[in-house]
């Protein structure tokens, strides 16, 4: 069921990645991180990591939980010391800038949306930061709430909306920080299934409309397959692969990637003059293009199908 | 037509049989209805007399309060009230002339008294802000020590701490000063405070603040924005129980203000140990009545900064 799936969010996702790129035009790297290392409680949380996110566009980072993908976010927007290596945000070094100084937003699981304000006054926050006038930034924060769908809530109490309504309220304030570089971390997965589409559409679309370089956080493969231009594969602090997301479901770059997805099947075996032999007693071959000596062999799983021996 | 009859018959019967069902039913509900007003009527009674019960209770909790409040009162203006009369029998303005004119100037008494009692709950509530913050946020090394030690001067016995730090402060040269005595009151209502602030801050966390400053905020102003209004309610718990603690002190500032400084508290004990009963309750009112008067002042003030702060 799950393969089904993700093999139809990458059909999706091969022709809203063809509108976002051709709104994004030809783009640059907006943050290079390079060999980066996070210590927490003296053990290594990111260990040697590289990654690129081009501008404008949406990256996926998925991994299993643990495996330091919220550390990463938290590293970039500031809130994580770095131990070693180099954070670069428009080709400027942001390893030591504070938090409030880097130009990054993070949208957080759990929303952190101030209780002591109301709706705009909790979007038009990082306004009132600037020193915009209160009428002003009022106004602007109805603007945003209008984009997510929340025109006319603005006077209501955080505690009077739904866990959607919150949800949305922490994306308009988000963008009214116009950051460069947006950090959503897990943002739907307090959301029950029904919402967690309907956030997925609105975060694509405020993506397509407001064109901002954005990087999710996700352990739902479905939903990096869906929404990211592109994904980046996390395990045990590293990455261990990049690549659109046809690119990662038809060639993963490991068994530990290719089981991720799951359904892929290995076969042990030797290759001798052209030929693979199966290992695991079968005895079946195939012919390869390969060097003589050992491999495994991926059979994917969409070609395999449950049926009788003809 | 015998078939038919024998067929109706059966028909009728049936119906005939409905009909008394349904009239068994109709009964039956009215039974059942009258059983329903029964029972509602029956938990309105029980929960009638609960209520009143309860009204009960409250009415004896809040006269045991007001009583000796009331006879404190009537006493403030007391001439002889010999027992077992249930009233007074006579009548004085002694007590308010003594009060208002008498050796000691108890507006200046009560200025002191509120001005070293606020700068208490003052000081004490931001030094336990800044002690919670290090323990509970910052996660510093060695804060349970830090917590630990904040409880300290609760384990020293009163008379023994005031006649030890006695002998610091005149080392100090803080000895009979408004300075040295406002400093004693901090490490008596310390303890309170930082446990107070301490429970707080560690249930509003950092996380709202974390994300002002994501949003561009400093961390003053993140501080201030997000945290502050958050903290309000044990800020006031804090401030009103510094407030209170200073206000009361007796032993300790009869020692460190060396009777120079002079508080309500300090005038007030020797009136009470000398069984004057009218002069004692006077004091005692005036003491409850500015206490009260100063809370209100706080909590009016802390609710127009949360106003300020929401428009």
């Amino acid at each position: 069921m799950e393969k089904t799936a993700i093999e139809k969010a990458a059909i999706e996702k091969t022709e809203k990645a063809a509108i976002t790129r051709s709104v994004s035009g030809d783009s640059y790297a907006k943050l290079i991180i390079d060999r980066l290392s996070v210590e927490l409680n003296r053990s290594v949380i990111l260990d040697d990591l590289t990654l690129q996110v081009k501008e404008h566009e949406f990256l996926s980072l998925l991994g299993p939980s643990g495996c330091g993908k919220s550390t990463l976010l938290k590293s970039i927007g500031g809130i994580v010391p770095v131990k070693s290596g180099a954070i670069r945000l428009d080709g400027e070094l942001i390893n030591d800038k504070p938090s409030y100084r880097r130009g990054t937003v993070i949208v957080f699981q759990d929303m952190r949306l101030f209780p002591n304000m109301s709706v705009a006054e909790n979007v038009a926050y990082p306004l009132r930061i600037k020193g915009i006038k209160k009428s002003d930034r009022l106004g602007k924060a109805e603007e945003y709430l209008e984009h997510v769908q929340l025109s006319g809530l603005g006077n209501r109490r955080i505690s009077q909306l739904s866990g959607g309504q919150q949800q949305r309220v922490a994306l308009a304030r988000a963008l009214a920080a116009e950051p460069k570089l947006l950090l959503l971390d897990e943002p739907f997965s307090s959301l029950d299934e029904n919402l967690r589409g309907d956030m997925r559409q609105l975060v694509k679309k405020l993506h397509r409309e407001f064109g901002m370089t954005t990087v999710m956080v996700t352990h739902d493969r479905q939903e990096a397959l869906s929404m990211a231009d592109r994904v980046a594969i996390m395990f045990s602090g590293k990455i261990v692969q990049t690549g659109t997301p046809e690119m990662i479901l038809s060639s993963p770059a490991d068994e530990r990637v290719s089981g991720y997805f799951g359904g892929n099947r290995y076969v042990h075996g030797i290759v001798k003059g052209g030929v693979f032999t199966a290992l695991d007693g079968s005895g079946q071959s195939w012919c390869v293009s390969l060097e003589d000596g050992e491999y495994d062999l991926m059979i994917r799983a969409e070609v395999l199908s449950s049926g009788t021996d003809s | 037509m015998k078939d038919r009859e024998y067929m109706r018959d059966p028909d009728s019967s049936t119906s005939g049989t409905h009909i008394h069902e349904k009239t068994e039913d109709r009964a039956d509900v009215r039974s059942v209805s009258r059983n329903e007003e029964r029972t509602e009527s029956r938990t309105e009674k029980g929960s009638g007399s609960r209520n009143r019960c309860m009204r009960a209770v409250l009415a004896l909790t809040v006269f045991f309060i007001f009583l000796p409040v009331i006879v404190t009162m009537l006493w403030t203006v007391t001439g002889r009230w010999p027992w077992p009369s249930l009233l007074p029998e006579s009548y004085t303005t002694r007590t308010l002339q003594e009060l208002f004119s008498g050796s000691s100037s108890l507006h200046e008494i009560l200025r002191g008294s509120v001005l070293i009692a606020t700068i208490v709950a003052l000081l004490g509530t931001v030094i336990a802000m800044m002690t919670a913050r290090a323990t509970e946020i910052y996660r510093i090394r060695g804060r349970q020590i830090i917590s630990w030690s904040a409880m300290l001067p609760l384990i020293v016995p009163g008379t023994v701490f005031a006649m030890g730090i006695q002998v610091i402060l005149i080392r100090m040269g803080l000895g009979d000063t408004v300075a040295g005595v406002i400093l004693v009151h901090l490490v008596a209502a310390l303890p309170y405070c930082v446990f107070i602030m301490t429970d707080i801050t560690a249930a509003v966390g950092s996380n709202l603040e974390e994300q002002a400053q994501i949003l561009g905020a400093g961390p003053v102003r993140s501080f201030f924005d997000v945290s502050v209004p958050q903290l309000l309610p044990g800020i006031l718990s804090s401030a009103s129980m510094a407030y209170i603690i200073s206000y009361s002190q007796y032993f300790t500032t009869l020692l460190a203000g060396g009777g120079k400084v002079k508080t309500l508290a300090l005038v007030m004990v020797p009136y009470i140990q000398s069984g004057d009963r009218a002069l004692s309750s006077v004091y005692a009112v005036t003491f409850v009545g500015s206490a009260l008067i100063v809370f209100f002042i706080f909590e009016a003030l802390i609710h127009r900064i949360m106003r300020s702060e929401e428009s």
